[in-house]
């Protein structure tokens, strides 16, 4: 329920409920002054009225009487009076305004109470037609007591102007209340709602993302502080959402460059774990894998590579005679050589340390013996510094092959293959190519 | 912490409503202090007139003669007619600048006969009368009515000695009644009507009626006994008293109403100046002045006179028709 609602309910209902009561305790005093009121003016009349009647009737003279009757009566409609009556101790009617009662008894309780008070009585009553009849007995008292004068006033005309009266203040109080009620509301609106709604509607803004959204009221009242404050908190927000965004962005480029680094010296590292260092061809551990994936990918696709193993041709007489330095120069120019005349696809690894093992992919028995033939052929035509010191003249490989799947589909094997060949070549003299399914038989 | 006033925009609305407010409360607060307010209603218009603040008179005729006369009605003893009317008449004589000269009618009839006849020019008649005559000459003028013991009106009496032990009508059933005469507005008229109206006929409920002529001598008849009851009016019952120590033993039984007081009337072919004169006279004329009262002092009650208007003798008509309805 919102601010207005509540307010209409609570005080609106309680100002209904203060001007309810206050209006029916008002109206009643109001009755009830009245009510004195009119009594007051009626007793003071007809006591007025009972002077003349009382010398009248002392005297006897019930002319003078009747002439004094007969004016009341023309006067009566001015006094709301509906019947004057001079009754004697025995209640007898001496005189009365409506002809005709002359003689008759009004020998009721209230004459007969009447009769004995010293004081004026009155009486309410409420005739058949309606009307409010005030009756006021006053004793006829000159010295001796003579009867009472007995009048009855009406107070129905009263009554109705304070019904009117009423209605009238009732009337302007519901006005006042129905003003209130949209004076309160239009106040509470301007005051405080509208703000409240803007001030909400900043902070969910502000939640939903835009931090630079903000407030202006222009008041300086507890809203208006409230507004304030809170376009202060979220500008701090704000400011501290942005440093620490800066911050973050900061840090994690520290991080992405860490990690950077980080992957950087993985791959460094990778790479080490990989390739030989002194030639930069890939290690015998690479290798491995390799011909292990490539087998693997051979049980799902049929393929088929060469499997050459190469082992530079004395090479420890080399290293002795020139030098370990000229040795290791000679492994990396023969890296070159060999890796000058393989296709990309090719990979060629230091597999010990004069040995060199190459596996040609999608390669047949035919094409890898040329191949590998080539490589001996080239590397003897090479001239390698002091190759004339070798004892074969030149510096040369023994190069053994094998093929898969023809020779084997296990790596084990392929390379035992491939090495007792180049064991063979080395037994037979070197600087050859020997293939496993030549000594296969053997 | 400081607040700003309200925004114009509410403040100014908020006043009119204020304003609007208190203008709606203001008429509840009807408090009319130092100014006289003039009590506005019915009530007694009372018989207070100017002469000229009177009705404007009837078309008058041109006649004028050379003595006015002033009939009275034959109800009025002689002896009255000399005392209260001589005076009356020697005022209003120099008034009107003309010598009146006062005339008891021997009977109604002629009185009658003699307004027509244009031998008589004005006449005092009390109600019954009047509206006879009225009746046998329509043009006659109505100038003023009497005002007696501060009433336009006076009221009519059955009255009986206050030792008879008769409380009600009833109990005159069979007893001896007195009117004062066959023309008497109170004295008979109105008891007449008023016993007619309680459905009962004279001439059979009493073992006797017996007029007596005058209100004086009805009086006395009561207290003589000669009568159980009689029928007079208001003045004659208090004259009663007042003269006679006898007066006091008498009372009222019932009254029978109350009937308007003398007619004062012209003849219409009397000349509108002097029927004019004689009204500005007659309205003039009451106990407040020192003149007055000399001139009244022959009258027992009346104080003065008022502007008349035939609708007032209406009743009066009502029951003369009445009884003329029981005349055979």
């Amino acid at each position: 329920m919102g601010l207005r609602a509540k307010l209409g309910i609570y005080v609106l209902g309680f100002v209904c409920a203060v001007l309810a009561g206050a209006a029916t305790l008002g109206l009643r005093a109001e009755s009830d002054i009245y009510h004195d009121e009119a009594t007051n003016r009626c007793i003071a009349l007809v006591r007025a009225l009972a002077i003349p009647c009382t010398i009248a009737v002392a005297n006897n003279d019930i002319s003078m009487l009747d002439n004094f009757v007969v004016q009341f009566a023309e006067e009566a409609q001015a006094l709301d009076l509906r019947y004057l009556a001079v009754l004697d101790r025995d209640n007898r009617i001496e005189a009365h305004t409506s002809p005709g009662e002359f003689g008759k008894r009004l020998d009721d309780d209230f004459s007969r109470a009447a009769q004995l008070a010293k004081q004026p009585v009155t009486r309410m009553n409420t005739t058949a037609s309606g009307d409010q009849l005030l009756e006021v007995a006053v004793p006829m008292a000159s010295g001796l007591r003579w009867g009472i004068v007995r009048a009855g006033f009406s107070l129905s005309s009263a009554h109705r102007a304070l019904e009117r009266s009423r209605a009238r203040m009732l009337w302007t109080d519901l006005f006042i209340l129905v003003g209130a009620a949209i004076i309160a509301y239009a106040v509470l609106s301007f005051l405080v709602v509208q703000p409240l709604v803007r001030i909400s509607e900043m902070a969910r803004r502000f939640g939903a993302g835009t931090l630079a959204a903000r407030v202006h009221l222009t008041s300086r009242d507890e809203i208006g502080q409230l507004a304030l404050r809170l376009n202060d908190m979220a500008q701090q927000i704000q400011d501290h959402t942005v440093s620490l965004e800066r911050l973050v962005d900061e840090r994690t480029g520290e991080v992405r460059a860490a990690h950077a680094k980080v992957i950087a010296a993985n791959q460094k590292l990778e790479l080490l774990a990989r390739t030989d260092p002194l030639t930069g061809l890939y290690n015998r551990r690479h290798f491995m894998e390799q011909l292990t994936f490539e087998l693997r990918r051979g049980a799902r696709f049929k393929h088929q590579f060469a499997l050459i193993m190469l082992d530079v041709d004395n090479f420890k007489h080399y290293n002795d005679t020139n030098g370990h330095t000229a040795g290791d120069e000679l492994l990396q120019r023969l890296s070159s050589v060999l890796q000058m005349n393989l296709r990309a696809t090719d990979l060629v690894a230091r597999y010990g340390g004069e040995e060199f093992i190459i596996l040609l992919l999608d390669t047949g028995p035919e094409e890898g013996v040329a191949t590998a033939r080539k490589l001996q052929q080239v590397v003897e035509a090479q001239n390698l510094p002091h190759g004339e010191h070798q004892p074969t003249g030149h510096v040369t490989f023994s190069v053994g092959v094998s093929f898969y799947p023809q020779d084997s589909v296990e790596a084990r094997s392929l390379i035992d293959f491939a090495d007792q060949a180049l064991y063979r070549s080395k037994a037979d003299g070197r600087n050859r190519v020997t293939r496993w399914t030549d000594i296969k038989a053997a | 912490m400081d607040y700003t006033t309200p925004m114009p925009r509410i403040r100014r609305p908020l006043l009119a409503l204020v304003a609007t407010s208190a203008l709606a409360l203001g008429p509840t607060c009807e408090r009319q202090t130092g100014a006289v307010t003039t009590v506005t209603g019915v009530g007694s218009q009372a018989h207070e007139t100017t002469p000229s603040s009177a009705a404007p008179i009837p078309e008058g005729g041109t006649e004028r003669p050379k003595r006015l006369i002033l009939g009275l009605a034959p109800t009025m003893s002689s002896s009255t007619a000399d005392s209260q009317y001589r005076t009356l008449a020697a005022y209003l004589s120099e008034q009107v600048a003309l010598p009146i000269d006062v005339r008891l009618a021997p009977s109604y009839a002629a009185l009658s006969q003699a307004l027509t006849r244009f031998e008589i020019h004005a006449a005092i008649l009390p109600p019954y009368i009047y509206v006879q005559a009225k009746r046998d000459n329509p043009a006659l003028v109505l100038i003023a009515t009497e005002i007696a013991d501060g009433s336009p009106t006076y009221a009519s009496y059955i009255i009986v000695r206050d030792d008879s032990g008769i409380e009600t009508i009833e109990q005159l059933r069979g007893r001896r009644f007195g009117f004062v005469n066959i023309d008497s507005t109170t004295g008979y008229l109105y008891p007449y009507a008023y016993l007619r109206a309680l459905d009962i006929q004279p001439a059979t409920f009493f073992s006797e009626v017996v007029f007596a002529g005058n209100h004086g001598r009805l009086v006395q008849m009561v207290l003589e006994r000669r009568v159980e009851a009689g029928a007079t009016f208001s003045a004659a019952f208090k004259q009663a008293a007042n003269i006679e120590p006898e007066g006091r033993h008498l009372r009222v039984l019932a009254k029978t109403g109350r009937a308007p007081l003398d007619a004062y009337c012209v003849s219409p072919r009397l000349a509108q100046p002097i029927i004019a004169n004689l009204r500005r006279a007659l309205l003039e004329l009451s106990t407040r002045t020192e003149e007055g009262r000399r001139v009244l002092r022959g009258f027992s009650a009346v104080n003065g006179f008022v502007a008349a208007s035939d609708d007032d003798y209406d009743d009066v008509r009502r029951k003369a028709q009445l009884v003329d309805e029981d005349r055979p």
